[in-house]
């Protein structure tokens, strides 16, 4: 048999893909970790690169440019510190009305800057790396969100690197609402467009029939309504953007609706994001 | 195959994860993620006739992508190996000497792979992908290795003639000029 050695090789080969197929999952995941872990300081390499670049390119911005982003700057930390101020009033009188009714005061979120190191290499999933881990405080199941709105969550998370599930891949569900009906739904993903999610379950907006068994609310759902995270099944905390409403159409036997929600967040130029640390 | 030869595929396979994951650039001009590898496993496939390189391309390409999505480990090791052993075994029926060739041969493999991938993935998972997606991310995938595997070639020739051993032969000419 070894004077044919291409046949030991494809033999060899065969057995290591069953065996690596029948890895229980939570051994994978690290298998998987310590394999990635070979090209990581090619990130890092990287990244100082990019830094390079930017240090560069900043030699060369004129003065006239600077003097006048910093005027900007300026009148919008003005702007900004007003709003703070007048945040911080409503967040007073909230938590005061919240202990007179005997409600449990909210937990501030603690934002973990990170920035995306990799992606997915297959074109059907939706994930990617980000260069913040387990030393920082970030945990499975913790969520991710920009500026713009909510991003994902964590899958997996190793000493300086974790891996984030991004909306819409058909692994990272969301319960959601509409925040201009109050409707409650989950988001799904939607295939034929990563930029797009599918917003299901939601009740129907007629008024209730006489013997109606259906749940129904007095809203109608429209194009435009925005939807952002509810808060429910306790992953995502609640009013997170998500996106806004495309269009509307009946399911399940007209039992309920589903809405195609355009995503706040643009998944293809996601390059720095926040990680929601407890 | 030499041991130059075994340590450059090395470096390529790893150069060619590292830029589909890691090179957004590439991810953005393509309009979705894209490898090097299958026009890597076609160079190596055809090049070299020892089972040793689609054996580099297809497990160690293979462990290192896989490691990077959610794709179970594994499986694109087996769809870069079944592939790769298939073209190794049957490259004497496979023209391949011309870059039209070359690019033929690239813009299958670049199809072929991805799609055995995605069966034996959705054989074990269930991603949410719909079919005019699939096949327009594999029309992609062909497109891009088509155009890249006579660039890998000619790429890997280049670095052989800069890095290996060349008989040196004296010609008429050679000879003149030197004063022999």
């Amino acid at each position: 048999m070894l004077k044919k050695p291409h046949i030991v090789a494809a033999g060899a080969v065969s057995l290591l893909v069953i065996l690596l197929l029948s890895l229980p999952t939570g051994f994978t995941h690290q298998v998987k970790r310590t394999i990635s872990g070979l090209l990581m300081p090619f990130f890092g390499l990287s990244s100082a690169a990019d830094k390079t670049a930017k240090k560069a390119g900043e030699l060369i911005v004129p003065r006239s440019v600077l003097t006048e982003e910093n005027r900007k700057l300026k009148e919008e930390v003005q702007q900004l510190k007003f709003q703070l101020s007048h945040t911080d009033t409503i967040r007073n009188e909230n938590d005061k009305l919240r202990q007179m009714i005997g409600f449990a005061q909210r937990v501030p979120w603690k934002l973990k800057p990170a920035r995306i190191i990799a992606r997915d290499p297959a074109n059907w999933w939706r994930t990617a790396e980000i260069n913040v881990g387990k030393r920082d405080g970030v945990f499975v199941n913790a969520p991710v969100i920009t500026t713009h709105g909510l991003v994902g969550k964590v899958v997996s998370s190793k000493t300086g690197r974790s891996q984030i599930l991004l909306l819409g891949d058909a692994n990272c569900q969301a319960a959601a609402i509409v925040q201009d009906t109050g409707e409650h739904g989950i988001v799904k993903a939607y295939s034929a467009d990563p930029s797009i999610v599918t917003l299901t379950y939601l009740s129907k907006g007629n008024n209730a029939q006489e013997g109606q068994t259906v749940v129904t609310s007095d809203f109608d759902l429209r194009p435009g309504h925005a939807v952002a995270s509810s808060g429910l099944g306790g992953v995502f905390p609640a009013g997170i953007p998500i996106g806004k409403i495309i269009d509307i159409r009946n399911v399940g036997y007209g039992l309920y609706l589903e809405a195609r929600v355009r995503l706040t967040v643009n998944f293809s130029k996601l390059d720095k994001v926040y990680v929601v640390v407890p | 195959m030499n041991r130059d030869q075994i340590i450059s595929l090395f470096v390529a396979v790893y150069l060619a994860v590292y830029a589909s994951v890691g090179v957004d650039t590439l991810r953005w001009l393509m309009g979705g993620p894209v490898s090097l590898l299958p026009a890597l496993l076609v160079y190596s496939a055809i090049q070299h006739p020892s089972f040793w390189g689609v054996t580099i391309v297809g497990v160690v390409g293979g462990l290192l992508q896989d490691s990077f999505s959610s794709t179970p480990l594994g499986i694109s090791v087996a769809a870069l190996f079944a592939v790769g052993f298939t073209l190794n075994r049957k490259r004497e029926y496979v023209m391949h000497q011309l870059p039209f060739a070359r690019m033929l041969l690239g813009g299958i493999v670049g199809f072929v792979v991805p799609l055995l991938g995605f069966i034996l993935t959705v054989l074990t998972e269930s991603p949410a992908v719909s079919v005019p997606h699939v096949v327009w991310r594999l029309f992609v995938s062909a497109a891009f290795t088509a155009i890249a595997t006579p660039l890998i070639f000619r790429l890997f020739q280049r670095l052989h003639r800069t890095f290996s051993f060349r008989t040196i032969c004296d010609t008429s000419v050679s000879a003149k000029v030197s004063g022999t």
